[in-house]
């Protein structure tokens, strides 16, 4: 009775492993990338924790300035709004984030800072009509869709100001 | 070189002219136009030379604010005469501001003052109102009457201005006089209870700007409170109740929060139907007042209150 190498019949079953071993490098370097190369990249669990935690910060600071209730009270109130969100972006802008999302929402944070910068020279110059306007100009950055966008969750949350 | 490529200079030039000529009619072109036949004497017109800032306009006019502007021309053939130029922030049948760019050619004598017609800006220069300005009884204020769009005439009154006054491309927004004297005073919205009794809603809300706007979403909302649009209500209801004191209880979904009024002291003349504004309770201090218009089961007005305004239409449902 002739008995089969051995190898012959270990053959097979060597060549599903290494195919199962290849297949788990493939996953492994897809997995990889979805992470790091992407254009919609965020540079990955670090950068989102550390924006998230910034913008939480931030909400809290915006929170607890003084609700104006009248017209003098107006200037103070923009501005205080204004080195929040430029202090935020700058300090976003430092954590190293990229891809596009991530770049979107800087850009929208500086956008909001212009914006916040041109309604505190209309508060200044005691022009609260042009102020109410300018507001339209920051709800259309729609900041909270460029924030999920970008997977910062916290950032897309408005501050809970105490009525 | 080819008139062909000629063309995209000569292009570039009428362009560049016609951006220079925008940018320089801040209140309308006040240079360019011929001595008219009839010119009003320096005494008169001599006084009405300045730069004006709109401070108040008649409700009916959808006048938001303005700056006006009256030159005396020289005129190398006469006595100078005067000229004008008016800029109106206006709202439009859809509510949205334009700007209304309007020479004011030729001055007149009228009675007790001067007036002129509003000249469309652009190639064909089309009457479109009237402005008549009183001789100034003081330095500080000139009034008068504007007749716009066929309709009016609507009193208005301007600031003088000094001539290094800056507005900064958006003048406040003036105060908006009401169309008549006469107050609405009988009890009630209506001349019976069932006149107005009933549950209302508001049909002309609008997605919460603030919703979107994560971090900015409190300054919209404060900043909204002092804009001429007022604030943009997303929801809410009204209950008014007939009886001995007429009153209403309204809630309104603003800026992410549900405020609530209690509206007392309603009174009605015609369509007008006014009340005072309450925080609280029915009893609680008044912070503002409701003026509006009501049609049928509709009911359109301004609620002004702590501060904020909100322009509101309902419609009743039982």
């Amino acid at each position: 009775m002739a008995v089969e190498p051995t190898r012959d019949r270990g053959g097979p079953a060597m060549k599903r492993l290494a195919l199962f071993a290849a297949t788990c490098l493939v996953l492994a370097a897809a997995v990889a990338g979805c992470g790091g190369g992407g254009t919609d990249s965020s540079g990955g669990g670090e950068f989102e924790a550390e924006a998230n935690a910034a913008c939480t910060k931030a909400n809290q600071r915006v929170a607890a300035l003084p609700v104006p209730e009248g017209k003098s009270q107006l200037l103070p109130y923009v501005e205080d709004n204004e080195s929040i969100v430029e202090a935020l972006g700058h300090e976003i802008g430092g954590f190293g984030g990229s891809g596009e999302a991530v770049e979107g929402y800087l850009a929208g944070l500086e956008e909001s800072a212009q914006v916040l910068n041109e309604m505190s020279n209309a508060a200044r110059s005691e022009n609260p009509g042009a102020v109410g306007e300018l507001a339209n100009q920051l709800a259309e950055i729609h900041l909270a869709q460029l924030a999920k966008a970008a997977g910062l969750d916290d950032c897309a949350k408005a501050p809970a100001v105490q009525p | 070189m080819s008139a062909r490529r000629f063309a995209p200079l000569l292009v570039l030039l009428v362009l560049t002219a016609g951006a220079v000529g925008i940018a320089r009619a801040t209140t309308g072109n006040t240079t360019g136009f011929p001595p008219p036949k009839v010119i009003v004497p320096a005494a008169t017109a001599d006084p009405f030379e300045g730069r004006y800032l709109l401070t108040e306009v008649g409700k009916g006019a959808n006048v938001r604010s303005g700056e006006m502007k009256v030159e005396l021309s020289d005129n190398s053939e006469g006595p100078a005469f005067l000229v004008g130029g008016l800029q109106l922030y206006e709202y439009n049948s859809a509510g949205r501001l334009e700007i209304g760019l309007f020479s004011l050619y030729p001055f007149a004598e009228a009675t007790g003052g001067v007036a002129a017609p509003l000249l469309s800006q652009g190639v064909g220069q089309t009457t479109l109102g009237r402005i008549k300005l009183l001789s100034p009884s003081n330095a500080t204020e000139l009034k008068g009457e504007l007749t716009l769009h066929s309709s009016g005439p609507f009193p208005i009154v301007f600031k003088r201005l000094s001539e290094d006054h800056a507005i900064n491309g958006s003048p406040p927004p003036a105060k908006q006089l009401k169309e008549t004297s006469e107050e609405p005073e009988a009890p009630g919205w209506g001349a019976s209870a069932a006149e107005y009794e009933g549950e209302y809603e508001l049909t002309d809300t609008a997605p919460d700007p603030a919703s979107e706007a994560a971090i900015l979403a409190p300054v919209i909302v404060v900043a909204q409170r002092f804009g001429a649009e007022g604030v943009p209500v997303s929801g809410g209801t009204m209950t008014a109740t007939a009886g001995d004191s007429p009153s209403a209880e309204l809630s309104l979904e603003a800026g992410g929060e549900t405020s609530t009024y209690y509206l007392t002291d309603l009174a009605w003349r015609g369509d007008q139907r006014v009340a005072q504004v309450h925080s609280g309770s029915i009893s609680g201090p008044i912070v503002g007042g409701f003026e509006g218009r009501q049609a049928g089961g509709s009911l359109k007005g301004t609620l002004e209150a702590e501060g904020a305004r909100y322009d509101l239409a309902f419609e009743r449902t039982s």
